[in-house]
């Protein structure tokens, strides 16, 4: 009865709409959510448990599974960043807490693990990689050669101790076993990474590693990638991309990019929040209206209002005239399309004092035919606001004409509206960077973290649709390169060969190279 | 020479004594830190609280029926359960869930030791916000400029002692809501007398005591204010703007309003017989003036959002698409409904949140996954699991809207129902900031805040024996 009473005097509107906005809220970010993370424990044959981690992409279908084991040190908890970079391109990620101390003990697991994974419906038994780092890749390495007949399609050693002159008993056996191994599945392909400045592991290790593995007649790919110490970083990203992409590459065969969906597009297809918001506003208009009835019902006379009520009325009006107004103006002339009239309006309404001059110029520019205000106004604005930001000067000319201009292939169709969303992504890279040198570096890393370098037939070389689906060839990589450098403020533009050039503060150079593995 | 003798004298005392101070808490925190001993604090803390628990149980069943424990204190106990079962399963240490704990019995002590000392001490309720406001006036002028490692554009944030400017900010806007409910609560009596009752024969009807205390109040107020608008922290400026208004609204009811308009000439109370004419006016016309303020707040987003001027710019960066301060707060939000909705009944554990959203959540661009620990409500729900965050969510809605202690026919307690609101008020200052800032899970806005709430939801026989006190009080002032 006291809940009944409640619900009539209203009491529980608020309450009950700040629960719908809470689930509101939360069904939005699970649907945001590009990946699915499932946790779970398993049993060795010895009943011993370890803790396990499935990174699967969304929609969660059958997909190439990737296992991986972390280097020594490493956790599960640590582990998820990789695990996400290489989720990302439709791989379904596994890693566990393995026994660091004992090979047999990991071995068991390991073997509970591949159990497991075979009566997932998620898994696609017939598409495995192993990706071993450091210590794991020792172990996965010895875990192979004693278990041949469990061998994945790929397996990727990553900084692993590779062939180790020390012990030329077991690298006999290796080669004896390896041989076994090419026996028994000749369709086991291994990729061997290492950094060239390992502290840990010398690179020539893995590079006799190589050799055996070829003497012994397995299709084996060596990358010594230069300067990288044992744990990859800086590079760790790219890297973990490139051999992410290598594994889709081979697991799924010719076509393999051809249904490729990124996060960022999964993303952009996920309804708006206000969707998810609807209810909560129905229940609070409800609400509402009900209240404003009882209330309308209770008043028995209106009281007159005295002068102060009415000049605050009125005052109320006015003012919300002039935001409306104010509003309308300066958030529906941005949605017309360049015109001598629209850029007028903009002129007098819009542009500050210290942008006039980047405006005129960029209005100046043939390159705005059917293109809406508001990208030249984002352009003007952002553009400014970096140039505030960053550690480093760069002369009006140069920054109007490879900063400033959103054109970077010429072309008369090519699509502008790029700057906010590169720079909202690389600007926090690059912020606490004071040569032009360490920015394009950071830049050229992290935009190859995002992007996939692929042979496609006829893909599309406008920027905000490489960037939406993080995946392009080698000259749309050049052109969302040199948007990203511009984003930052770094003047960039494509050399007549195709290929990024930057300004280091005295000349134009070759802006820095990427990392990808051919497979 | 010589006369910089005592400067370094005093200075070296002062820097002997920091350290030791300092070295003692390191040492202390290294106890709680340690796993071997901070089980144990956990379990004496635990038993403090249901030691305390049975106590107000006991004072309250003594008291009568109408004083037995509310029923919001099971939300309370299921919160605090599903957190210890949580930390024991867990099995490794957590400062969090130990402040959250030490918050909670904090809060409760205060509240057992006023209802148990209510004889000998019948005004302690009253002393407690003079003694929190004389430890945020200290704090207000603690080293305002040693600390520069906040800093916005190029002014220095103030941090106050403590390594964050937005708990500062937070402390010195619950200060500023209380002293101003002190200033109240000594004006309060005039202004009801000047309405219901015979007027006073001198000029202000304020005794010189009165006096000081609206003036030490003014001054706290000042010296409050003055940190929380060198915190430049956004947050703490709503939320104290929120409990301000609070304040006001609580202010409303109070006082015995007839038509709106000041019934009486204003001559004899000074400015006093603007305060309800004005609460009054505001009540009648919110709609237009949230309009105004609406539209004004617009306008000046329009046409100042590229000013110069560093308070203007920081409060409007709130809005400013490019600042990636809210927008990676924001991102943080959607990484904890993330995790909750991945771990709904029970949350990811004690520790868990932020590496979990460090590795499995951040989104690629960024690289800080601190922005997590700064909406507390949230973290709560990724930490313990939604129904734990639904009950805390009861629990403070129960407590912030329990009925005053008076009651129609009994006017003369309307002091305590005052200083309840404040303390209230207070409350809902470092709830909003709880949001925004964070603040449960650190032991100095934590203890304040469950103080406050607690205190501000606390039975009439736990605030004072009787109201007679409060009777005497009125007598002398007349």
């Amino acid at each position: 009865m006291k809940l009944l009473n409640s619900l009539q005097t209203g009491k529980f509107v608020p309450a009950i709409f700040l629960v719908l906005v809470f689930l509101g809220a939360l069904l939005w970010a699970k649907r945001q959510d590009p990946f699915s993370r499932q946790w779970f424990t398993l049993k060795t044959a010895g009943h011993d448990s370890f803790k396990c981690v499935a990174v699967l992409p969304k929609p969660v279908r059958k997909c190439p599974v990737v296992i991986y084991a972390h280097g020594a040190g490493g956790t599960l908890m640590n582990d998820g960043n990789d695990l996400r970079q290489m989720a990302e391109l439709g791989l379904a990620v596994v890693s566990w807490e393995y026994n660091q101390d004992n090979q047999a003990v990991f071995s068991d697991e390991f073997k509970s693990l591949l159990n497991y994974l075979g009566r997932q419906n998620w898994a696609d038994t017939n598409a495995v990689c192993w990706v071993g780092f450091s210590l794991g890749a020792n172990r996965m390495l010895d875990f192979a050669r004693t278990h041949p007949k469990l061998l994945p399609q790929l397996l990727i050693q990553l900084g692993g101790r590779g062939a180790d002159q020390s012990t030329p008993d077991s690298l006999l056996l290796a080669a004896s076993n390896q041989r076994n191994v090419g026996s028994t599945n000749s369709k086991c392909s291994i990729l061997l990474v290492h950094g060239e400045a390992d502290e840990v592991f010398p690179w020539t290790n893995t590079w006799k590693l190589a050799s055996i593995l070829k003497a012994n007649g397995l299709p084996v790919k060596l990358e010594i990638i230069p300067g990288l110490p044992h744990g990859m970083e800086p590079e760790r990203g790219p890297v973990f991309r490139s051999f992410a992409e290598c594994c889709r590459t081979h697991l799924l065969g010719e076509g393999a990019w051809r249904n490729y969906h990124s996060i960022a597009q999964w993303q952009a297809e996920a309804p708006p929040l206000w969707w998810f918001f609807l209810p909560a506003l129905i229940w609070m208009v409800g609400g509402l209206l009900i209240w404003l009835h009882h209330r309308s019902n209770r008043l028995i006379k209106k009281t007159r209002l005295d002068r102060g009520e009415m000049v605050l009325r009125w005052l109320a009006a006015i003012l919300a005239s002039w935001a409306i107004a104010e509003c309308t103006i300066r958030m529906m002339l941005p949605q017309f399309p360049v015109s001598s009239k629209s850029l007028s309006f903009a002129n007098h309404f819009l542009i500050q004092s210290k942008s006039q001059a980047d405006f005129d110029f960029l209005a100046g520019q043939p390159i705005w035919h059917e293109q809406k205000l508001k990208t030249l106004l984002s352009h003007v604005e952002l553009a400014g606001y970096n140039r505030k930001l960053i550690n480093w000067q760069v002369d009006d000319n140069i920054y109007r004409d490879y900063v400033l201009s959103p054109a970077i292939t010429g072309r008369p169709d090519e699509q502008l509206n790029w700057r906010r969303s590169l720079w909202e992504e690389f600007y926090p890279r690059i912020r606490h960077e004071t040569v032009l040198e360490d920015a394009a570096q950071a830049v050229m890393r992290h935009l190859r973290e995002r992007v996939t370098i692929a042979t496609l037939s006829n893909p599309s070389h406008e920027v905000p649709d490489i960037w939406l689906r993080q995946i392009t060839d080698e000259a749309g990589f050049e052109i969302i390169y040199v948007a990203a450098l511009r984003s930052v403020g770094i003047p960039a533009h494509l050399a007549t060969n195709g290929r990024a050039l930057c300004w280091d503060g005295s000349k134009w150079q070759n802006a820095p190279e990427h990392i990808v593995f051919h497979w | 020479m010589q006369g910089h003798c005592p400067e370094v004298f005093t200075e070296s005392i002062w820097q002997a004594s920091t350290d030791s101070v300092l070295s003692m808490l390191r040492k202390i925190t290294a106890i709680l830190q340690d796993s071997d001993s901070q089980w144990m604090v956990y379990l004496c803390l635990g038993i403090y609280f249901i030691s305390l628990l049975l106590l107000r149980w006991k004072a309250g069943k003594s008291a009568g029926k109408a004083h037995r424990p509310a029923a919001r204190i099971y939300w309370l106990l299921y919160l605090l359960a599903v957190g210890s079962i949580g930390y024991a399963i867990q099995g490794c240490p957590s400062m969090p869930a130990l402040i959250f704990l030490a918050g909670v019995v904090i809060g409760q002590g205060i509240v057992v030791w006023m209802a148990f000392n209510v004889r000998l001490f019948p005004n302690s309720a009253f002393r407690i916000p003079h003694v929190l406001l004389l430890f945020l006036c200290l704090a207000s002028v603690w080293n305002t400029g040693s600390h520069h490692s906040y800093e916005y554009a190029t002014q220095v944030r103030w941090t106050g002692p403590w390594d964050n400017p937005n708990i500062f900010g937070l402390l010195m806007g619950t200060g500023i809501v209380l002293a101003i409910g002190q200033i109240v609560l000594t004006l309060k009596p005039k202004i009801q007398r000047r309405e219901t009752g015979p007027l006073q024969s001198n000029v202000t009807g304020l005794t010189a005591r009165q006096f000081l205390t609206i003036g030490s109040n003014l001054l706290a107020v000042i010296l409050l204010a003055c940190g929380l608008f060198h915190s430049y922290s956004r947050g703490a400026w709503l939320a104290t703007f929120c409990g301000l208004a609070y304040l006001a609204c609580q202010l409303s009811p109070s006082i015995s309003w007839k038509s709106g308009k000041p019934a009486i000439p204003n001559s004899e109370f000074g400015i006093l017989h603007l305060v309800p004419s004005c609460v009054s006016r505001v009540k009648n016309n919110w709609l237009p003036i949230i309009v105004i303020l609406f539209s004004a707040g617009i306008l000046l987003f329009w046409h100042f959002r590229q000013t110069d001027w560093h308070p203007a710019r920081r409060v409007l960066s709130s809005v400013n698409p490019v600042d990636f301060s809210w927008r990676n707060r924001v991102v943080a939000w959607e990484g904890a409904l993330q995790i909750s909705s991945e771990h709904p009944w029970f949350g990811a554990g004690w520790n868990q949140p932020r590496p979990l959203y460090e590795h499995y959540y951040l989104p690629p661009r960024l690289q800080e996954g601190a922005a997590i620990e700064m909406n507390d409500y949230l973290l709560l729900a990724a930490t313990l699991g939604i129904p734990t965050l639904l009950c805390f969510v009861t629990y403070l809605g129960l407590s912030l809207t329990v009925k005053g202690n008076s009651g129609k026919q009994k006017a003369e307690a309307d002091e305590v129902d005052w200083l309840q609101a404040s303390f209230r008020a207070g409350a809902i200052v470092l709830l909003i900031g709880l949001w925004f800032d964070g603040g449960l899970f650190k032991l100095s806005t934590a203890a304040v805040f469950w103080v406050l709430l607690e205190l501000g939801s606390a039975m009439k026989h736990e605030m004072t024996r009787t109201v007679a006190p409060v009777r005497k009080t009125a007598n002398i002032d007349q």
